[in-house]
């Protein structure tokens, strides 16, 4: 389906540049004539089936391009790969995805070679063997174009958790598509937007905004495999790029940069973590450009962004500007009521774009999902406009009069015991109106786990007013329809509302 | 990581409950084979119980979790941490300010 | 061939007598008045500081050059001593390493020049980054809001890329060993020490010292502010150490580091430094993967390991920028 997007806008512009790769100028229909070519490559070595997955790890390059395309019009979804990720990371993906094969930097394939019992050496295949032309003097026809379901996963990201563990996040190409066309309504891209393509595309950012989104609308993506500011700047200039989704990092490394440089750039958005004000100042003064806020994130796609034209705006936070088109936030309380404006909670997201739930992990996505919304395990509100301000990030604290407990540092201690299988904490209402702890274990298949053995655990690691007051034992993880996992014997929560505690 | 001159135990104002707190974290949590009544003024830490930086990091945020709370960054400093006094009433006022009300509703 | 490691064949050589030594330093009577050592570190402080204010970069660059050979013949036993080791833990051969030494001192002298030049207030401006790779690890783990632990070897460059970040306004606080080994030093030696310490003070203003008592209470107050601290996991000279396979070799570890990210939950971002300040390249790796244990010891024996192969991977890719192969 992304490809299908790709060759309308081919079949509207196709003299229009769409890459700018090095030395390299690639139209739209160029374009079109590489991704048949690597397609029929792809086909002939690997012989992919319709759901495969097929890896990347690749700097941001055409051959980037050329391959997920390609790969989608296999049928296959694709998995960009960090190229700075080492053969046990690389492995633990590859073991849980399972790869039909991979195309890699040259520079990578020792690393790549080195686990071959997840995937055969014969199959890691090197970006300097993409063909550019389909062989027509072959007698194969080009291969075909599989048809593929828009819920079909066109992509699968990885995001890196606090723990280092990635978690796989498939985006569909209804998802990819959705985020695609309203960013670009909302900022009204066209074909004649040229834009720095510098955040690397195994990154939401990237992908999301430096690639998918411009091209699908007929844009010019300006690569830069390797970042450099000096060569980042003349880049710019030589180039007359006028759009950039960047990064804190590399707007504090352009800060100091001749201004006639940057004198094409226009729109400029900075997503990724906090941008500090000195360099939006600095880039005030010396460039007249504003770096503006944008919110998103690898599982829902852009959220919001900052198109405000007076500026600054007065945040108790910080700004992260209005909805994208097609975009609903909702605000939930600890108690996971809808919050009204200018009240804080957690901020929980509903689009096209939103995806329908982590590779691999359906009770944590199940516990994601609140009536339908995605919960952001971001804190903020909205103001009186509707505008998104952020405060933070909403860990999942739990407060105890006062005293702030983490539930996952419960959790983990719990779950250290052999015969325990999972442990969830929450805090739940004693009867006294006051809120106590609960633990929910899930013992091993066929163990027993007792009430003593958890509290000796928690002794063991925990201060005293972290300990679980209520502990309650769970046979497996039965999921209700509503997607609440009920206590045993307790009649089942209705949705949206948290069981009444038991003392 | 260097020793550290030994601590020194001073007693006074400061609430007493939570000086005798910090003082069981304090052989607790550096797993000293000391009784609590042996921590006394005069009674410098000596040489063989001399702590380096990281054992004080160790007692800090042991402190943090057994009275809940979260030592300020300005705060970090080896003389508030040497002085018993100082300690004890920064202690009870970041509990103090951690909960407003500690009777349930 | 079985490779020792060259420090433990000095003899200090265990690390009863490592720590005895730190902390009983040989008495001034037993020294040599003067030996080369001091004399190159003599030339370092005065003259050649002196000229490093005023010269333009590639003339101090030159001078540096044209003392290599000097350099290199001071070293030559050292360099000796470390070319079996570098030959097993990079699987080359002989020849290559002995190339890899020379390699390494040089680079390490440049290494002291650009240190001299931080001394100007242009210096800054004097910087030229060729290549930065893996900025979002660096914001990921920023967004944490936990902190974040930096950690690297002994790379010449990584001064100057502290220096660059902080110019970006990612300031990054170092932790400095004030007593430096010095083991060929004479009495001059002895004197000059604390000059010595006095100009790195100048050179690096964001540091906390080894030394000071409430260095991990200041490391922890930067991490606590959302902020970067730089630690070196090769680095050895502490009281809490324990004894891993390093590059072939048994290395006392100092845990100190490892110990602060236990009890802190911080992120930790590997990050390697290239080149000098006429062109260098940071990479930052993905954040490592912190596995949590109930006790210290599970703590160190489930997480030290990786933290070490990551760090001797980047040494094997670079040897000729990692400082150490010569110091023993």
């Amino acid at each position: 389906m992304i490809s299908e997007h790709l060759r309308e806008v081919a079949g509207r512009y196709p003299d229009q540049l769409a890459i700018v790769d090095g030395g390299q100028r690639i139209s739209f229909d160029e374009l079109l004539q590489r991704v048949q070519a690597v397609r029929g490559w792809l086909r002939g070595t690997l012989d992919p089936k319709p759901g495969d997955v097929i890896a990347g790890s690749l700097d941001n390059s055409w051959q980037f391009v050329a391959c997920l395309f390609a790969v989608s019009e296999l049928g296959c979804a694709f998995m960009p790969c960090n190229p700075q990720w080492r053969a046990a990371e690389l492995r633990e993906i590859a073991g849980r995805l399972g790869f039909r094969g991979a195309i890699v930097e040259p520079r990578l394939t020792a690393e790549w070679n080195q686990i071959p019992d997840v995937i055969l050496n014969d199959r890691v295949l090197t970006a300097d063997c993409l063909p550019v032309r389909h062989d027509s003097d072959g007698a194969a026809a080009p291969a075909a174009v599989e048809a593929v379901a828009e819920h079909a996963p066109a992509l699968y990201l990885a995001t890196s958790g606090s723990t280092g563990v990635p978690r796989l996040v498939p985006r569909s190409h209804r998802n990819l598509i959705a985020n695609a066309e309203n960013v670009a309504a909302t900022l009204e891209i066209g074909p004649r937007r040229r834009f720095l393509s510098v955040v690397p595309f195994h990154y939401a950012n990237g992908f999301n905004n430096s690639l998918i989104m411009p091209l699908l609308s007929g844009a010019t993506l300006v690569m830069l495999r390797q970042f450099n500011p000096s060569a980042c700047a003349e880049l710019v200039h030589r180039e007359q790029v006028d759009t950039v989704f960047g990064s804190p990092f590399i707007y504090a490394s352009l800060a100091d940069r001749d201004p006639s440089l940057l004198s094409s750039l226009e729109w400029c958005f900075s997503a990724g973590g906090r941008i500090r004000s000195s360099v939006v100042q600095d880039w005030r003064s010396r460039f007249g450009l504003t770096v503006r806020q944008l919110y998103g994130m690898s599982e829902a796609g852009v959220i919001a962004l900052d198109r405000a034209v007076a500026t600054p705006v007065f945040s108790i936070g910080e700004y992260a500007g209005e909805l994208v088109r097609g975009v609903e936030v909702i605000v939930l309380g600890a108690d996971g009521r809808c919050l009204e404006r200018d009240e804080i909670g957690e901020l929980a997201v509903r689009s096209q774009a939103v995806m329908s739930g982590y590779f691999g992990e359906p009770e944590l996505s199940r516990s994601r999902f609140h009536n339908g919304f995605f919960r952001t395990g971001d804190l903020g509100c909205r103001d009186s406009a509707g505008q998104v301000h952020l405060i933070g990030r909403v860990g999942r604290v739990i407060n105890i009069a006062g005293v702030k407990v983490d539930p996952v540092e419960v959790e983990r201690v719990v779950e250290m015991l052999p015969n325990v299988a999972s442990c969830h904490v929450d805090a739940v209402l004693n009867g006294r109106g006051g809120e106590v702890v609960r633990a929910r274990v899930v013992p091993r298949d066929g163990f027993q786990v007792t009430r003593g053995e958890v509290i000796e655990q928690c002794r063991r690691h925990l201060a005293e007013y972290k300990f679980p007051r209520v502990i309650e034992f769970l046979e497996g993880a039965p999921i209700t329809i509503a997607g609440k996992i009920p206590r045993r014997g307790a009649p089942d929560a209705a949705p949206g509302e948290e069981p009444p505690g038991a003392s | 990581m260097d020793v550290v001159e030994p601590l020194l135990i001073d007693p006074g104002s400061g609430s007493p409950d939570t000086m005798g707190r910090i003082r069981r974290v304090f052989i607790e949590s550096l797993h000293l084979n000391l009784r609590e009544q042996d921590l006394r003024y005069e009674a410098k830490l000596d040489e063989s119980v001399g702590l380096d930086s990281v054992a004080v990091l160790e007692f800090v945020t042991a402190l943090e979790m057994e009275f809940g709370i979260q030592f300020e960054p300005e705060m970090l400093t080896i003389d508030l941490v040497r002085n018993m006094k100082e300690l004890a009433s920064y202690v009870d006022e970041r509990v103090a300010r951690r909960c407003p009300s500690r009777e349930p509703a | 061939m079985r490779v020792t490691n060259p420090h433990l064949a000095a003899p200090e050589a265990n690390p009863a007598a490592l720590s005895a030594a730190k902390a009983d330093p040989m008495p001034l009577v037993a020294l040599p008045l003067v030996t080369l050592n001091d004399l190159l570190w003599l030339l370092y402080l005065y003259p050649i500081r002196l000229l490093a204010r005023f010269l333009p970069r590639w003339s101090l660059y030159a001078i540096g050059k044209l003392s290599d050979p000097i350099v290199q013949f001071h070293a030559r036993r050292r360099k000796a001593r470390a070319v079996p080791w570098i030959a097993e833990a990079c699987h080359t051969t002989p020849r290559d390493a002995a190339r890899i030494a020379s390699q390494s001192l040089s680079n390490n002298m440049f290494r002291t020049l650009d240190e001299l030049l931080m001394l100007r207030p242009s210096f800054d401006k004097m910087l030229c980054c060729t290549f930065i790779a893996g900025m979002q690890h660096l914001e990921n783990a920023i967004a944490g809001g936990k902190g974040v632990v930096l950690t690297v070897g002994h790379f010449c460059a990584t001064r100057v890329c502290l220096r660059y970040l902080a110019s970006k306004g990612y300031a990054v606080l170092s932790v400095h060993n004030q007593r430096p080994s010095n083991k060929a030093e004479g009495r001059l030696g002895r004197f000059l020490q604390p000059h010595f310490i006095r100009l790195q003070k100048l050179a690096y203003t964001d540091h906390v010292y080894l030394q000071d008592p409430d260095c991990s209470l200041k490391i922890m107050g930067r991490l606590r502010r959302g902020g970067l601290v730089v630690l070196q996991a090769d680095g050895r000279g502490a009281t809490r150490m324990v004894e891993q396979v390093f590059l072939g070799v048994p290395w006392l570890v100092a845990t100190g580091i490892y110990e602060i990210v236990r009890l802190l939950d911080c992120a930790v971002v590997p990050m390697l430094c290239l080149g000098r300040s006429t062109g260098f390249r940071i990479r930052f790796d993905p954040m490592l993967a912190i596995r949590p244990a109930p006790s210290r010891e599970a703590f160190m024996s489930a997480n030290l390991p990786g933290f070490l192969a990551a760090l001797e991977k980047q040494i094997i890719e670079n040897p000729e920028e990692w400082t150490l192969w010569n110091h023993f």
